[in-house]
C-alpha cells in the first residue's frame, strides 16, 4: 500500500488537532478534514478554552493528568513564542474558590499548572462568601483563533479540508483506508453511541477588558474568564438539553451571580450569549475498532467524548489518537495472511 | 478659610480631594482651588504605567513605607466597588526578575501573594534566574486624574488654568493655605537642589493577550533602566528609561529602541503588537518626598504652605498616603488659628 488515505470526521478541536498530530506521526499518509461545521461554528468555539481540567469517572487518573500535561507543555510553547496571538493562547492567572473546604484540597493537576498554591487569609477577603481557594497561573486557548491556526498548520503539510455532512461513516469507505471519528456528540448517530450526550453551556462573551484574573467557583457553575478580545461569564450545566438558542433569564443569572464575585462586571457591555453543547461521556472514548459489513472492513479510530475538558484535554488525547492510527496505519501496509487489527 | 492647590497632576487632585473630604464639613467655609499649568492628558501622571509597586530597597524616610501601605489599602478597599473600573484601579498579577536571588522586599506583605517563582516560571524568562511573584494594583493615571476632576467639581472645587510664578502672587491674592504639589518642576517657585527630573519614554501597544505585568530588575543599571511591561485597562505600557537630569520632552528613536528591543526579548509575543501612542514624562526624583510645612511672611499676614512634591517615579504607589499626611497638618494649621468647629475625628 503506497499512500494511506485518512479521514477525520468533525472539525472542532478533536478533529483538527488529531489531524495535525497524524500528518507528523504517520508516514506516507493523505489526511482529509470533513465536517458539517468549522471555525467559528464548532463547539470548540464556544468555549472559554482554560486550563482547568474536570475528572472522568472512567479514566485512571494517571491517563488524565498525562493528557493534561501534554496539552499544558504544548500550548505553554506556544504562549511563549511568537505565535502566541495568532493561535490564541495566553498565560492567565487567578483564583478558584469553595464555599466549603473541599474533600480534595490539592487536585491532580497542581502541579500541571504554574505556582499552585492555597489562596492567603488576605486574598480570601475578596470573596467573603468563600471560606478556601486555590491561586495559580494557567493558559486559555482560544478556539476562534487556535482552531484557524490549526487548519492552517494542517493545511502546510498537505491535509486538506472538506465541507459535508457525513450520516454513516460506511460513506468514507470507498475514498479512504482510516476512518477518525472526532464528531463529538455526532457519534450518538455515527458510532451508535449511547453515552454520550450534551451538557447543555450558556455563557456570556463580555467587554470588560480591567479584568485580568480568571476567577472560578469550585462548583464550576460560575466563572470569570478574561480573553484576549472578550471575557466569558458562565455558566449552566444543564444535561440532556439540546436547545442551542440563548435563554435570557439564564443570561440574567449568569451576568448576577458574576458580578456577585466581581462587581466592577456592572460596568461591563456589549453583551454577547452563546450556547455550547458539551459532548459529555463517562470516559473519553478513545479506541480502535475494526468495523466489518460483509467482506468490507473499515478501520476506525474513535477520538471523542471529552465532556468539559476538550481544550484542556486535547493534544494529549490527539497524540495517543494517531499513534492508534499509525498502528492500523502500519497493520494495512504489513502484508500478512490473516491481518491483525 | 482659602486653600490653594498649586499643581493638577495625581498628587495635586488627591490632596485636594482628601482635604476637601475631610475638613468641609467641619469648618464655617472651606473654599479649595487647584491652579496648573498642566492638567490631564498633560500631566506626568498620564505617562505613569500606573503599577503600584514601591522601589525595591527601604526608603531613607521609614514614614514612605507607611505612606505606600495606606495607598495600597485605600485602593484595596475600592476593589469590589462597582466603580473600580471608572477610576482606573484593577487587581494585576505579576513578575519581578532578577539575575540573581535578591532579599525580599519590605512591602512583601503590603500586595497579595508574594511568593517566590518556581523553576518553570523561570524557564519562561531566559535572561533571569530568580523572581517574585504577587498580586497588585493598576492605577491608571489618566482614568484616575478623570475619575478625581469629577469628584472634586461635584464638591464645587474649582479646577483653573494658571500659571503660578510665585508663592507670594498666590498668597496675596487668594490663599491662607498653600498645598505646593507642583511636582517636577516645584524649583520654579522655590529652588531645590535635590530635586531633578528622572526622564522616562514610554510606549503604549495594543497587546490585550498579556495580562501580567513583567519587570525586570538590573543592579548595575539602576530602577527603571531594565525592561518592564505593564499591562493597563486598554494598552500595554512597554518602558525601561530612567535618565536623571535629562529635560528633553520630545521622545527619542534611541529611546524607543531601547525600549523596544529589550521588552521583544523579554516577551517575544509582542514582535506583531500594534503601537498605540509614545510619550516622555519627567519623574520628580528626588532622595526623599518633601512633605513639610512652611510659613510664608506676605505682607503683614502668614500664609502656610504645605508642600508635597517629589515623588519620583513612585507618585501613584504613595499618593493617598502623602495626601492623609498633608490632611493632618492642614489640621495642626487649624487648630493652631482657632477654625475648627469641631476636631476631627477621623485622622
Amino acid at each position: 500500500m503506497g499512500t494511506v488515505r485518512i479521514a477525520t470526521v468533525g472539525a472542532g478541536v478533536m478533529g483538527l488537532s488529531t489531524a495535525v498530530c497524524i500528518s507528523k506521526l504517520v508516514p506516507r499518509c493523505s489526511i482529509t478534514v470533513i465536517s458539517e461545521q468549522f471555525t467559528p461554528e464548532t463547539t470548540s468555539d464556544v468555549a472559554a478554552g482554560m486550563l482547568i481540567p474536570p475528572v472522568y469517572p472512567d479514566t485512571p487518573i494517571h491517563k488524565q493528568k498525562q493528557w493534561f500535561k501534554e496539552t499544558f507543555d504544548h500550548l505553554f510553547a506556544i504562549a511563549n513564542s511568537a505565535e502566541a496571538e495568532d493561535a490564541g493562547v495566553l498565560l492567565v492567572s487567578g483564583w478558584q474558590i469553595f464555599r466549603s473546604i473541599p474533600t480534595e484540597e490539592v487536585p491532580f493537576w497542581a502541579d500541571v499548572v504554574l505556582g499552585f498554591r492555597k489562596m492567603t487569609e488576605d486574598e480570601l477577603k475578596k470573596f467573603p462568601q468563600h471560606v478556601f481557594g486555590q491561586a495559580f497561573t494557567t493558559l486559555k486557548c482560544e478556539g476562534p483563533a487556535y482552531l484557524p491556526w490549526l487548519e492552517k498548520r494542517l493545511k502546510g503539510s498537505g491535509g486538506l479540508i472538506l465541507t459535508r455532512r457525513i450520516e454513516d461513516l460506511w460513506e468514507l469507505h470507498q475514498s479512504f483506508d482510516i476512518v477518525v471519528n472526532c464528531s463529538g456528540l455526532g457519534s450518538r448517530q455515527l458510532a451508535g453511541d449511547l453515552k454520550i450526550f450534551p451538557v447543555r453551556g450558556q455563557v456570556l462573551k463580555v467587554q470588560a477588558p480591567w479584568v485580568k484574573h480568571f476567577i472560578r467557583d469550585g462548583s464550576g457553575l460560575t466563572y470569570i474568564y478574561p480573553g484576549i478580545s472578550n471575557v466569558t461569564l458562565g455558566g449552566t450545566r444543564q444535561k440532556g438539553d439540546w436547545n442551542l438558542s440563548p435563554d435570557a433569564e439564564i443570561s440574567k443569572g449568569i451576568l448576577s451571580r458574576c458580578c456577585a464575585l466581581e462587581p466592577s462586571l456592572h460596568g461591563a457591555c456589549d453583551i454577547r450569549e452563546k450556547v455550547g453543547l458539551r459532548p459529555s461521556r463517562p470516559g473519553v472514548r478513545l479506541e480502535k475498532e475494526l468495523l466489518a459489513q460483509g467482506s468490507r472492513r473499515l478501520p476506525v479510530v474513535h477520538h471523542y467524548g471529552h465532556g468539559s475538558g476538550g481544550i484542556a484535554m486535547h493534544w494529549g488525547t490527539a497524540l495517543e489518537a494517531a499513534r492508534l492510527v499509525s498502528e492500523c496505519a502500519q497493520a494495512l501496509r504489513t502484508p500478512a495472511p490473516k491481518s491483525k487489527l | 478659610m482659602r486653600v490653594v492647590v498649586i499643581g493638577a497632576g495625581v498628587i495635586g487632585l488627591s490632596t485636594a480631594l482628601c482635604i476637601h473630604e475631610r475638613y468641609h464639613s467641619v469648618l464655617q467655609s472651606l473654599d479649595v482651588k487647584v491652579y496648573a499649568e498642566r492638567f490631564t492628558p498633560l500631566t506626568n501622571t498620564d505617562v505613569a504605567a500606573g503599577l503600584w509597586q514601591p522601589y525595591l530597597s527601604k526608603p531613607s524616610n521609614p514614614q514612605e513605607a507607611r505612606w505606600n501601605q495606606q495607598t495600597f489599602n485605600y485602593l484595596l478597599s475600592h476593589i469590589g466597588s462597582p466603580n473600580a473600573a471608572d477610576m482606573g484601579l484593577a487587581p494585576v498579577s505579576g513578575y519581578n526578575l532578577f539575575r540573581e536571588a535578591v532579599p525580599d522586599p519590605y512591602w512583601k506583605d503590603v500586595v497579595l501573594g508574594f511568593r517566590k517563582l518556581t523553576p518553570r516560571e523561570l524557564d519562561m524568562f531566559p535572561d533571569y534566574s530568580y523572581g517574585w511573584f504577587n498580586t497588585s494594583l493598576i492605577l491608571e493615571g489618566r482614568k484616575y486624574l478623570q475619575w478625581l476632576t469629577e469628584r472634586l467639581t461635584e464638591r464645587g472645587v474649582k479646577l483653573l488654568l494658571r500659571k503660578v510664578e510665585s508663592f507670594e502672587e498666590v498668597a496675596r491674592g487668594d490663599a491662607d493655605v498653600i498645598i505646593n504639589c507642583t511636582g517636577v518642576w516645584a524649583g520654579a517657585l522655590q529652588p531645590d537642589p535635590l530635586l531633578q527630573p528622572g526622564r522616562g519614554q514610554i510606549i503604549k501597544v495594543d497587546a490585550p493577550w498579556m495580562k501580567h505585568f513583567i519587570i525586570t530588575h538590573d543592579p548595575e543599571r539602576g530602577i527603571y533602566k531594565s525592561p518592564y511591561i505593564i499591562p493597563g485597562i486598554q494598552a500595554v505600557t512597554l518602558g525601561g528609561i530612567f535618565q536623571l537630569g535629562n529635560w528633553s520632552e520630545t521622545n527619542n528613536i534611541q529611546d524607543h529602541n531601547t525600549i523596544w528591543e529589550g521588552c521583544c526579548r523579554l516577551e517575544p509575543t509582542l514582535k506583531d503588537a500594534k503601537i498605540v501612542s509614545e510619550c516622555t514624562g519627567f519623574r520628580p526624583v528626588r532622595p526623599q518626598v518633601r512633605l513639610e510645612r512652611e510659613q510664608l511672611h506676605v505682607g503683614s499676614s502668614n500664609t502656610e504652605v504645605i508642600h508635597n512634591y517629589g515623588h519620583g517615579g513612585y507618585g501613584l504607589t504613595i499618593h493617598w498616603g502623602c495626601a492623609l499626611e498633608v490632611a493632618k497638618i492642614f489640621g495642626k494649621i487649624l487648630e493652631e488659628r482657632n477654625l475648627l468647629r469641631t476636631p476631627p475625628s477621623h485622622l
